[in-house]
């Protein structure tokens, strides 16, 4: 039990910090590079990210544990996974809809951008590609959105201060934010050698 | 020109999908960390691509408009798996070094790009060269940074060496931190020679659901669009869930 | 949209078609399933065999032992040893000479790692050398876990007669202490506890191996 807990211990630093989605893996690279000019949207796009990976890991993995693999169809992972995840973002965004309009008027235009995020996807085949059981695919799932929102956050708060810097006109815009995504993605290597 | 030509030019060059749309960021950062590897991912998004742009605009008609995107994406997903299969059982070497990025196609912009905004609307001839055009254009792209990212960091191009022994490697720069470096210097050199690129909106603007241009993304686009879907009647959210 | 002034759409028409698409994607796929089961399955079985052919140069045949196989397989591994828990045994492959006298064995053992599962060949000849190490599969941090992959590593292991390795964080001295590599200590220590409980196993159980511990 205790070696169990160690272990998703290391899947969540893991995931959360060391194979960072981003910045290592480059899973969701577009509302990384897109959602980060304020803090306030990518704190919204981090929650949202967050919820739907959480839950599409929860539900991938049930899914490949008791239909796909006893059927063994494990080849249709793929499809399957897309159409789950891509079901799960429509019924959320209709609940959230419903029954919260506040909570709607803060995730609600990041939700659909979700369907489209590798991270999501990617999160869930990766599960399946370890081997992780239930509560493990859980701690990852939650861990790799974790990743993803602290570096949103960190980005959105460096490009916050950076729209008041002077940077050179060839620079501005999409190379710059590049720039930055290259030392953050340096500061994360640095978390290789933790484990 | 000849209109199927155009085509191919459009996908190579005019609209590169990498170079000038900006579009596919993830696995261009991801795999092309050797030549080889950017061959590989080009060839099989570009197979997926014409595989998906030929079958929805065979069926553009029967597609009912209202379930289109659990239509291609059903589509594709097959055309991924496909791949995936043929991948493992003919060349596994491919398979194992892209890993999760191969079946990661399946959410690639480009493919939905293309086929929403191309082959849904146009004739089957046309959407194959379309494919085509954009498959290549997206495969040399890949191989190119795949090839700047190896010579430097590791001084070998497909596995030739090529720099002197004497060249100590950059080792970041086939590790992620060199990924994120080299598309910037790519796009400030855009920026600088005024290149035509979706980075410093010289770009036209692309006829995508999603606005195009993840680079500059920010969901505005999208949800703009999302929401004039909204408006109509909520049939296509019903069915979606069903399947 | 211009759809759908001709036509009104019916909840039961889009479904009808969603249907028919899913099903011929389906069938589609199942088709190249058959097509391509029988070779990636000699991709795979190529694959492991290239890597069990690796820790055993000698032989020149290597035959499946089901029954060891279905002893490592029913076998709690920790009641060996209380170290070696955690770790499975799931292929037992006899080395054989071109006479087909048998010259070892080869163990293929799987360990967690820190972030997946290792699985490794061991060789292990019947005077108890151990042959060589092959990592058959590892996923950890790229970069870092996959440095054990480098032969280096693998020649540590290679051609000494030991039943244990033990691990040391200073430079190893004696020929069965492996050093830890800095920044993988995790997959260091789980190759090293994958290796010990798969030469464990067959020194129990295996025929013609371990002398004492046999009878």
């Amino acid at each position: 039990m205790n070696d169990y807990l160690v272990n998703l211990l290391l899947i969540l630093i893991s995931a959360a910090f060391i194979n960072n989605v981003i910045l290592s893996q480059f899973l969701g690279i577009c509302p990384f590079l897109g959602i980060s000019n304020k803090i306030k949207s990518a704190v919204g796009m981090g929650l949202a990210v967050i919820f739907v990976i959480t839950t599409a890991s929860i539900l991938c993995s049930l899914v490949f544990q008791y239909i796909l693999s006893p059927m063994e169809l494990e080849y249709l992972q793929t499809i399957v996974f897309i159409i789950v995840i891509a079901a799960l973002v429509q019924f959320v965004e209709m609940v959230v809809k419903k029954f919260s309009p506040t909570l709607y008027d803060a995730l609600g235009v990041y939700l659909p951008l979700i369907t489209t995020n590798c991270a999501v996807l990617g999160v869930a085949l990766l599960n399946v590609e370890n081997g992780f059981d239930l509560v493990e695919s859980i701690v990852n799932g939650f861990a790799s959105a974790l990743g993803f929102t602290i570096s949103i956050i960190l980005m959105a708060g460096i490009r916050e201060r950076m729209a008041y810097n002077n940077i050179p006109k060839t620079f501005k815009g999409f190379p710059i934010t590049l720039v930055t995504a290259t030392l953050m993605a340096m500061a994360f290597y640095g978390f290789a050698g933790l484990v | 020109m000849n209109k199927y030509l155009e085509r191919l030019v459009n996908g190579l060059f005019k609209e590169n999908p990498t170079f000038v749309l900006m579009l596919g960021m993830c696995p261009t950062l991801a795999v092309t960390t050797s030549a080889i590897n950017g061959v590989g991912m080009g060839l099989s998004t570009a197979v997926v691509l014409v595989a998906s742009n030929v079958i929805i605009a065979a069926l553009r008609k029967f597609i009912p408009n209202t379930v289109r995107m659990p239509y291609f994406i059903v589509v594709v997903a097959s055309m991924v798996t496909i791949v995936q299969l043929l991948l493992q059982a003919y060349v596994p070497s491919v398979n194992e070094a892209l890993g999760i990025y191969i079946p990661l196609i399946v959410v690639n912009c480009i493919i939905f790009g293309r086929v929403e905004a191309y082959a849904a609307k146009n004739k089957v001839g046309l959407s194959l060269f379309d494919g085509i055009g954009m498959g290549l254009g997206f495969t040399i792209a890949l191989v190119l940074i795949g090839s700047f990212r190896e010579l430097l960091g590791a001084g070998t191009i497909f596995n030739f060496r090529v720099m002197p022994e004497s060249f100590e490697p950059i080792a970041m720069f086939i590790k992620p931190p060199g990924a994120f470096l080299v598309l910037a210097m790519l796009t400030a050199l855009q920026n600088k020679f005024k290149l035509p690129s979706a980075t410093n909106g010289s770009a036209k603007a692309s006829a995508l659901a999603c606005g195009g241009d993840c680079a500059s993304c920010s969901g505005e686009t999208y949800a703009a669009n999302h929401a004039a879907n909204l408006e109509k009647p909520n049939k296509d959210k019903d069915l979606r869930k069903e399947d | 949209m211009s759809n759908n002034k001709k036509k009104k759409p019916s909840i039961l028409h889009d479904a009808l078609s969603l249907t028919i698409i899913t099903i011929v994607c389906s069938f589609a796929l199942a088709f190249v399933f058959e097509i391509t089961k029988d070779p990636i399955k000699a991709q795979e079985e190529a694959k492991k065999n290239a890597g069990y052919q690796v820790v055993f140069t000698d032989a020149v045949e290597l035959t499946t032992d089901e029954e060891m196989i279905e002893l490592a397989v029913e076998m709690d591994l920790s009641t060996l040893n209380a170290d070696y828990s955690g770790v499975t045994i799931d292929d037992v492959i006899q080395a054989l000479d071109g006479n087909g006298n048998l010259l070892g064995y080869i163990v293929k053992s799987n360990v967690r790692g820190y972030a997946s599962t290792i699985s490794i060949a061991i060789g292990y000849s019947l005077d108890g050398v151990v042959q060589g190490i092959e990592l058959l599969a590892i996923n950890d941090t790229p970069g870092f876990g996959m440095e054990l992959a480098n032969p280096e590593f693998k020649d540590r292991f290679k051609g000494v007669e030991t039943e244990q390795f033990t691990l040391t964080k200073n430079s190893a001295s004696n020929d069965n202490e492996i050093d830890v590599y800095s920044g993988s200590t995790v997959t260091t220590t789980a190759v090293v506890k994958a290796v010990n409980a798969g030469i464990g196993f067959l020194v129990e159980n295996a025929e013609g191996l371990g002398g004492a511990a046999n009878e």
